[in-house]
């Protein structure tokens, strides 16, 4: 593999590379600002009933009386501190009210995007082996039907079947609220309220990984180097594991890194039916309450977070595949 | 008939598609005895590839299913074993160099490791540097610990040999090993193979399209059109008196570009159709010497001299006589 | 003649076939939703939470409205927006994969950096922030859904532009002294138009996917009754009365499947060649 320098140096590609993205969020979110209808300071602070003078100072500290320049390079220099803003409704800074919520977020989203590279990959492939058989005609209308399921209302029939009537599983919350439950009854309690959430999560990214998981085998199975495989007498097993899989995993791990993105949308909506503590519920919250700080430090946030798995995924693919060059874009 | 090796019978080949049954490999006799090196000529999609497939039983199926058939490798019938008993077969006993050294590597997979799991020896990695120095390869420690795409096509050419030649097999089959090389590689290539062949006595079968590498590689050559073979004999007597106009014509094409003639010579018109393939002899609506029989009955294969057969009207007894009267 | 052909071939794929009456019943359903809905869907009625019966076969909601007449004018919003939202994005990418494409350099560069962009961002926390600031509204809707979904038209048309730019009629229409619109809009850009189409309708079920999402969250046009927004209010009474989120969102998932389905089927017949194999 390649040298640590030349690893190092291409994060810091990467990371220039996505840099006028991060720029672009910002300046996005400042002619958003000054776009909406009303008065800017109205989208600055949120619709509260705001004391005059905290009013004021935001007039000021932003400087809404200078020309547009001058307040955007306020609002840049002032994102670049950390600061993004106050929220009135938590009365806590926006970055401290986001930061809060973003560990509720990853325990969902983790063990979702897991599942469903595990659960996606391992049925690709099994579906691949014998393609329109039973099994995998079975598998691929699965996962058509795991493709087109509305995410929200798939968690809903998820609550109504296992919590309402099979009562089951809990259907709201992240653990059991004013229990005082330690060690395993604890995390047992979390598992349980993370089964439903992280499976309404997960069904439509298992279904998409199942379908690229399974056209990425079969054309891997066609490739010259597989009837070389053959032609040194290994067993089927030997050349699944070891000859098609890692080729066939490389297209596959770039849509998983797209994916991440989208599981960021999924997770507003799931974590507002199950009433997950997360990112996503806040943000539904910053809807309702009109707190468009918190709206906005979440877009970018969640930008960052994307921004940063995708790197992650590249450099997967990187240790994955001894063709890529580091100079490549 | 002890020395006999490798002995194919009536092997059928067919791939069945949506348009209809493609008959690649139709009747093919061919036998290769031990030491010997055996060429099998013929354009391409003539089912060249598809015949040294078929002997590995490494066939894409479906489409692909071999319909009929014997192929004996010493006392065995490879067509009568299960997948499970031919993998013992493939890599050990029957060896394959195939046609594209870009493409038959496995991308992500160091050289070394492609080479060191086909070995059945224990002392795998001694052996592997060992396999690339024996197939000329500078630095093997080094290339050992590369990747495909860190190698120039005759180096991955040079490694897929050694794979091949990994276990010593006692048959190798050669399918175009040099097309899709520089000429100058290609020579080197060719050495190599023949230097294997001598030092260790492995009977080889050589698919070419190319008359030239027939004539330095092999003692003996079968001619291959439209699935089934045309002619068989000894090099000498083949490019000495060519029977069939098929092989005639490919004699001539490539003498005149080996003697860089002005007027290249080639033989007109295109491979046929395997899907629905001419009536009667397949050549003979490319054949100079078509005569009404060859539309209309398909000729066997006879022996004209001693081991030369040939599969043509000319040569027939009634076929002649049809042609006098 | 040519149309003709191409139904025969579409209807090889059985499920792309009935996929597509499904689709046809749909959009009647949306068209004749006044005619067809047995009740005023915005009345309030005397019986709230009734489960479904005859003379309510879906149900009846908090205010006691009837839920199917309800779903019969879901689904105009839902097609309107899927459609036009898509035809939007159609728009947008064409345009940027044609002008990409064609003009190669440093232009082709900036809008790939741009489409990757848009790819990359969360875009449906976008179209959130977005409607939630400027006021929600199904004109802004179909916008914020349209102008967010097109990266992957783009790509494809440029896929198109980068193979069609070097062949020999587009280099003799060239040589013939046509002016490049001229080349773009009679020689490539009907090469580049039918794949595009494919990632289209795959868009409308997105675009739909999406639109139930911004009014799930309470984004949608408070006008106009949509599927999300239905489902949003079931979410609170789903412990007792079920069918309130059963029946929205089965209507929505049959006509996504639909809508699908039937993209497959188009991509079978214009890429026959996928599967042969």
């Amino acid at each position: 593999m390649a040298k640590d320098g030349s690893v190092k140096s291409y994060i810091l590609r990467r990371l220039l590379h996505a840099l006028p993205l991060l720029l672009c969020v910002v300046v996005f979110n400042f002619t958003l600002i000054h776009m909406a209808p009303g008065d800017p300071i109205q989208s600055l602070i949120g619709e509260f009933p705001a004391p005059e003078a905290y009013v004021e100072a935001m007039r000021s500290a932003f400087g809404l009386d200078k020309p547009l320049y001058v307040q955007l390079w306020l609002y840049i220099t002032n994102i670049l501190k950390g600061d993004l803003g106050f929220s009135f409704y938590y009365r806590q800074p926006v970055l401290a009210v986001i930061v809060e919520r973003v560990p509720a977020t990853l325990q969902l989203m983790i063990p979702a995007v897991l599942f469903s590279a595990l659960a996606g990959l391992l049925l690709g492939i099994f579906s691949a082996r014998k393609p329109y058989s039973l099994s995998d005609n079975a598998i691929s209308s699965f996962a058509l039907l795991g493709y087109c399921l509305p995410i929200f209302w798939l968690g809903q029939m998820l609550m109504l079947i296992f919590s309402i009537k099979l009562g089951w599983l809990p259907s709201q919350g992240i653990k059991t609220l004013g229990a005082e439950l330690e060690g395993f009854k604890a995390f047992a309690d979390r598992l349980s309220h993370l089964f439903l959430p992280a499976l309404a999560l997960s069904i439509r990214h298992v279904a998409i990984n199942v379908r690229i998981m399974r056209s990425s085998m079969l054309e891997v199975s066609y490739e010259d180097y597989i009837t070389l495989a053959r032609s040194k007498g290994l067993d089927e097993k030997t050349i699944v594991a070891r000859h098609m899989l890692p080729n066939a995993l490389l297209p596959v791990v770039t849509i998983i890194g797209l994916d991440i993105g989208f599981l960021f949308t999924g997770s507003v909506l799931v974590e507002t039916v199950f009433g997950w503590p997360g990112i996503g519920r806040l943000m539904y919250e910053s809807i309702l309450k009109r707190d468009y700080p918190v709206l906005m430090g979440t877009f970018l946030i969640t930008t960052v977070l994307v921004v940063l798995t995708n790197l992650i995924v590249d450099l997967i693919y990187l240790w994955l595949d001894p063709r890529v060059k580091y100079g490549r874009k | 008939m002890e020395n006999i090796l490798l002995d194919v019978r009536g092997l059928k080949t067919y791939f069945h598609i949506s348009l209809g049954v493609v008959r690649a490999v139709d009747g093919v006799n061919l036998c290769v005895s031990k030491g010997e090196a055996v060429g099998l000529v013929g354009e391409s999609g003539c089912g060249k590839t598809m015949t040294a497939h078929s002997i590995m039983k490494l066939v894409p199926s479906p489409p692909g299913f071999i319909e009929e058939g014997e192929i004996w490798f010493r006392n065995t019938d490879l067509l009568r074993l299960g997948e499970q008993e031919m993998r013992k077969f493939r890599g050990r006993e029957v060896s394959m160099v195939f046609q594209d050294p870009m493409t038959y590597l496995n991308p992500v997979m160091k050289v070394g490791k492609q080479i060191a799991e086909v070995l059945v020896s224990p002392t795998r990695d001694r052996t592997v540097i060992k396999l690339l120095e024996s197939v000329g390869i500078p630095d093997p420690l080094k290339v050992a610990d590369q990747y495909p795409h860190e190698l120039s096509g005759g180096m991955r050419q040079r490694v897929l040999i050694a794979i091949a030649m990994a276990n010593d097999p006692p048959l190798l089959i050669a399918d175009e090993p040099t097309t899709a090389l520089d000429v100058t590689i290609q020579a080197q290539i060719l050495d190599l193979i023949k230097t294997i062949k001598t030092e260790k006595g492995t009977s080889l079968l050589l698919i070419t399209h190319d008359l030239g590498i027939v004539a330095e590689m092999c003692d003996r050559v079968y001619v291959m059109y439209a699935g089934k073979i045309v002619e068989s004999g000894d090099v000498f007597s083949i490019f000495e008196e060519p029977l069939h106009p098929y092989a005639q014509g490919l004699l001539r094409s490539s003498l005149s570009i080996a003697e860089f003639r002005e007027n290249l010579e080639t033989i007109e018109g295109t491979v046929p159709n395997l899907l629905d393939p001419p009536s009667g002899c397949r050549f003979h609506p490319r054949c100079p010497m078509a005569m009404s029989v060859c539309k209309e009955k398909e000729p066997s294969l006879i022996q004209e001299k001693p081991g030369h057969e040939v599969s043509c009207w000319l040569y027939e007894k009634d076929g002649r006589d049809r042609n006098h009267s | 003649m040519r149309f003709y052909q191409f139904w025969l071939r579409f209807r090889k794929n059985r499920a792309a076939e009935i996929s597509f009456y499904c689709i046809l019943v749909f959009v009647s359903l949306a068209l004749l939703a006044p005619w067809l809905s047995p009740y005023d869907p915005f009345a309030l009625g005397q019986r709230p939470f009734l489960p479904p019966q005859s003379g309510h076969l879906m149900g009846t909601d908090d205010l006691g409205r009837d839920t199917l007449s309800r779903v019969l004018y879901g689904t105009r919003v839902s097609l309107m927006v899927g459609v036009l939202a898509a035809a939007t994005s159609l728009i947008i990418g064409t345009a940027v994969g044609s002008v990409s494409g064609y003009s190669g350099g440093f232009v082709d560069e900036l809008l790939m950096r741009a489409t990757e962009y848009v790819l990359v961002i969360p875009r449906f926390f976008l179209a959130l922030l977005i409607v939630a600031m400027m006021g929600t509204g199904i004109t802004k809707i179909v916008l914020v859904i349209g102008f967010l979904d097109w990266p992957e038209i783009a790509r494809v048309v440029r896929a198109q532009f980068l193979t069609f730019k070097e062949r020999e009629f587009v280099l003799a229409a060239r040589a013939m002294g046509l002016k490049n619109w001229e080349i773009i809009f009679t020689e490539i850009l009907p090469n580049a138009i039918p794949p595009a189409i494919v990632v289209g309708s795959f868009l409308v079920a997105r675009a739909i996917l999406l639109e139930a999402g911004l009014s799930f969250l309470g984004l949608g046009d408070p006008e106009l009754i949509s599927w999300g927004m239905l489902l949003s209010d079931a979410q609170e009474r789903i412990w007792f009365s079920m069918w309130l989120a059963i029946f929205p969102g089965l209507a929505m998932s049959l006509l996504v499947l639909s809508i699908n389905l039937f993209g497959d089927g188009i991509n079978d017949v214009l890429n026959p060649r996928l599967k042969e194999k």
